[in-house]
């Protein structure tokens, strides 16, 4: 993935590794069912490979994992600590 | 919102959230299944804070997911080793999914060496390797073998029904004793006796050879293992008995529950190798006595030999899974260098007050 903007990352991460297409960047992954459990470890796993981090386990909100602005804000916060 | 660690207060609410998801109804019996968390995952002595049960605080909704864990002292080939027991998982299917992921991947960054919980469901397992654990399949594979074939029968079509408890004797003991003469279990050489904790842990620690890694049980915690069956879903009555040789020579010991013409489960079998035919033999003559219908447990590599030769078939049970960064942890475990047995997981730790009529019953067992 070569973009350098993260939503696009993100949106090419979900397409490529969970195939799951997304309509806009708010849209609620876990409420619309488009993201179960499993699917969870994998985007989990996926964002640490793809971003280059691991995910700080003390702080890990469900929430942060509910969109694709959700989870771009996430991997922003991560980055702060290892920068992208 | 964030995985924080179990604390008393939070068990009114780990109590209600686990009966609402398993469907059960606790109305006078909440004290009892709170006390019983407590006893596991915060009182007890297998409870440990350095690897400790976690709760998902939703802010608004309070508690919505939780993990019971419990810890057990290994000796390994380099030294101590800390074994986790990932107990019950749940979560609220009412604030959305994933938190039950999040919860086991918490979990299995602990502090322990390695990992494990062998009541798995499918969903789980896969989730399990998506965080980089792994199946135990040996562990992952039932066994059973046949005392009674007519109760086993009638008991089969009976829990189609949902009748749960064993057929009545009468007929079906009869044809029991008539029909099953050949699978009746040879009568055993040596003694049994009641199973002195102490003298467990001391066979444990000569076992080094068979077992490089091994329960190393600390003061209590084997006895409270005992102890706490009768308070659990296990069914029937919960025996440990030590096996002597004729010469009076220690050599083994098995755990298990048993009913009258019901499944008798056996939860740890514990033997070198070259003393496993005779401890088996102890094990199925003794429910054979109590007049179980069939012995079940789980495949366990040190149990296989004798398994095979004693007319055992395969069942379908539910997923034992392990867990490590160290890979020659991982690799030594998988492949049948540590003693793991039901009594160290978690499929003995389930809520105990569905199997009784109320909270009245337990108390008064207790």
């Amino acid at each position: 993935m070569s973009s350098s903007d993260p939503a696009a990352r993100v949106r090419a991460l979900l397409r490529e590794a969970l195939q799951i297409e997304v309509d806009r960047d708010d849209q609620d992954l876990l409420e619309e069912g488009l993201l179960d459990s499993l699917g969870l470890v994998s985007l989990i796993t996926e964002l640490e490979r793809e971003f280059g981090f691991e995910l700080a386990l003390d702080t890990l909100d469900i929430d942060d994992f509910r969109s694709v602005e959700r989870i771009v804000a996430r991997v922003a916060s991560e980055s702060e600590a290892a920068p992208l | 919102m964030s995985i924080r660690t179990l604390q008393h207060e939070d068990l009114p609410a780990a109590a209600r959230l686990c009966a609402r998801v398993e469907g059960w109804d606790i109305a006078g019996r909440e004290a009892a299944l709170v006390d019983y968390f407590a006893d596991i995952a915060l009182d007890g002595p297998l409870a440990d804070p350095a690897v400790p049960s976690l709760v998902y605080d939703d802010g608004n909704r309070g508690i919505t997911g939780f993990i019971l864990s419990q810890s057990r002292p290994f000796s390994g080939p380099d030294g101590p080793l800390k074994m986790a027991c990932s107990g019950p998982l749940v979560a609220d299917p009412d604030a959305g999914r994933g938190i039950g992921a999040l919860l086991l991947k918490r979990y299995l960054a602990g502090a322990q060496d390695f990992t494990v919980t062998d009541n798995a469901t499918d969903e789980v397992m896969v989730m399990w390797k998506a965080l980089g654990g792994s199946v135990n399949t040996t562990a992952s594979v039932g066994w059973t073998r046949l005392l009674g074939p007519a109760s086993v029968a009638i008991g089969f079509a009976r829990r189609r029904r949902g009748v749960y408890e064993p057929p009545a004797l009468g007929l079906i003991g009869t044809v029991d004793r008539v029909v099953g003469g050949p699978l009746r279990p040879q009568r055993p050489t040596g003694t049994i006796e009641p199973l002195d904790p102490g003298t467990a842990v001391e066979l444990l620690m000569g076992m080094r050879r068979h077992f490089p890694i091994r329960p190393a049980y600390g003061d209590g915690q084997l006895r409270w293992l005992l102890d706490r069956l009768d308070g659990s879903l296990v069914r029937g009555e919960v025996v440990a008995r030590l096996v002597r040789a004729p010469g009076g020579r220690a050599l083994g010991w098995y755990v298990m529950s048993a009913a009258p013409r019901g499944v008798a489960q056996a939860l740890q079998v514990v033997a070198a190798p070259a003393d496993c035919d005779v401890v088996i033999d102890h094990l199925f003559a003794h429910a054979a006595e109590i007049g179980a219908a069939e012995v079940r447990g789980r495949l366990e590599p040190h149990l296989f030999p004798s398994l095979r030769e004693r007319r055992h078939t395969t069942v379908r049970t539910d997923w034992s899974l392990v867990a490590a960064r160290d890979g020659a942890l991982l690799g030594s475990i998988l492949g049948g260098g540590a003693l793991l047995t039901r009594l160290d997981g978690e499929w003995w730790m389930q809520p105990p007050y569905v199997a009784l009529p109320d909270s009245r019953a337990r108390s008064a067992r207790s």
